[in-house]
């Protein structure tokens, strides 16, 4: 299978100061991962920044246009929020990600290479249309899934989301959309507060809710209970917001997942790609707060990608 | 790591992302039988109800007496995974919810 790993150095600029876990040694940490021998087959290159064009599909241009005014100096930092940090590298770092998503769906949208995954920071999932949220700037994956639409004439796309918070900001984006559907597992109680299986959207929306302390066995069920809507909705392409936060090592949360469940759910997603869209799925980088376990996470889902 | 970053958010805001962050662990490594009970007792009392503790310990009898404490006095035994130690030497790791009634 091909699979294309888009990152670019530049996501390491974006710092959030000493001791916030949304860190560049993040992306150094998955990107040593995937640079043994056993994912030498992978297509590697660096994305261009997402464009204002590419931006305002989702967010409302005096949002984008805000964010992007934010530079600090060099060593100066601005916080957004208690969780959300810019310094001078963030907004660059944030055109890039987003920007890595509009190329992963040319890519695959057009048949150059089967897969894709993003291995990128910040992540987007939080971002609401026109808030900065949770670590997160813009909405990586719905960005994506507008681009999909508008350039290469998709009408559904799916969006799945198993980072081990709610993706209120991909919610956000796309509850009153009927062309993409959105279906997430999260902890819950845990931030953002949102995810509850009763938030439906437009029919669109399906959450699956785990107490703290799940561990594999209740995310598989979760996710056997999600992939048939997903399945009936007929997706032409799948777009996957991949944290591994639900990793039971992982610091922000308190689920019990290993890798043979990231491993799993790849699986299961790449399988129901294979059955509606010809396989294709973009996977984008979320959360996951443990280098180590993040690392060997990342690795057993690109794994996945690449042999199912 | 990131538990340094708890007093951050301003009180009466809506909790943020990092507040999840988990504290470090309590190290009770090398203590022995009663001694890690006792000490995680102590923790927990000292939480609110629904606060998870998170504890390393060394001795191997604390498996067995962590899930009869849990048992006996209704806090939850959400997770324990023995963990990569020193060569030699076997680490376990609790997480004990303090239940919800005081």
């Amino acid at each position: 299978m091909t699979v294309l790993l888009l990152t670019h150095r530049d996501g390491l600029q974006h710092d959030m100061g000493e001791g916030h876990p949304e860190c560049p040694d993040r992306l150094r940490a998955v990107l040593q991962a995937l640079d043994s021998e056993e994912f030498a087959d992978l297509l590697r290159d660096e994305p261009e920044e997402a464009t204002l064009e590419q931006l305002t599909r989702v967010h409302p241009a005096d949002y984008v246009e805000a964010i992007l005014a934010i530079r600090p100096r060099e060593g100066d930092r601005i916080a957004l929020d208690g969780d959300t940090i810019m310094s001078a590298g963030s907004a660059r770092a944030a055109l890039l990600a987003a920007g890595a998503a509009v190329r992963a769906v040319d890519e695959v949208c057009t048949g150059q290479v089967l897969r894709a995954f993003c291995a990128t920071r910040p992540p987007g999932h939080h971002a609401e249309r026109r808030r900065p949220m949770g670590f997160c700037f813009f909405s990586n994956a719905v960005v994506a899934a507008r681009h999909a639409q508008a350039v290469h004439g998709l009408e559904r796309v799916a969006i799945l989301d198993f980072d081990v918070h709610h993706g209120n900001g991909t919610q956000d984006c796309v509850q009153n959309d009927p062309s993409i559907l959105f279906a997430s597992s999260q902890q819950m109680p845990l931030y953002p507060g949102t995810g509850e299986a009763s938030e439906t959207g437009v029919g669109n929306v399906f959450n699956a809710p785990l107490p703290p302390g799940a561990g594999g066995d209740a995310f598989r069920e979760a996710w056997e209970g999600l992939l048939p809507a997903v399945e009936a909705f007929a997706p032409q392409l799948v777009i996957v917001s991949a944290g591994f936060d639900a990793h039971a090592r992982d610091p922000l949360a308190q689920l019990r997942l290993a890798e043979p469940d990231f491993a799993w759910i790849t699986q299961q997603i790449c399988a129901l790609a294979d059955r509606c869209c010809g396989g294709r799925v973009v996977s984008l980088l979320e959360g996951g707060y443990d280098l180590a376990a993040l690392a060997s996470s990342a690795a057993a889902h690109v794994r996945t990608l690449l042999r199912s | 790591m990131a538990g340094k970053l708890r007093g951050r958010t301003l009180a009466g805001k809506p909790p943020g992302m990092l507040d999840s962050a988990m504290p470090d662990p309590l190290d009770l490594r090398g203590l022995a039988c009663p001694l890690p009970v006792l000490k995680a007792n102590k923790a927990l009392r000292a939480m609110a109800p629904g606060e998870t503790l998170v504890l390393l310990a060394t001795d191997p009898a604390a498996v067995k007496d962590f899930h009869a404490y849990a048992q006996e006095t209704g806090h939850e035994l959400l997770a324990w995974a023995e963990e990569q130690g020193r060569p030699g030497e076997r680490v376990f790791r609790f997480a004990l919810r303090r239940r919800q009634e005081a």
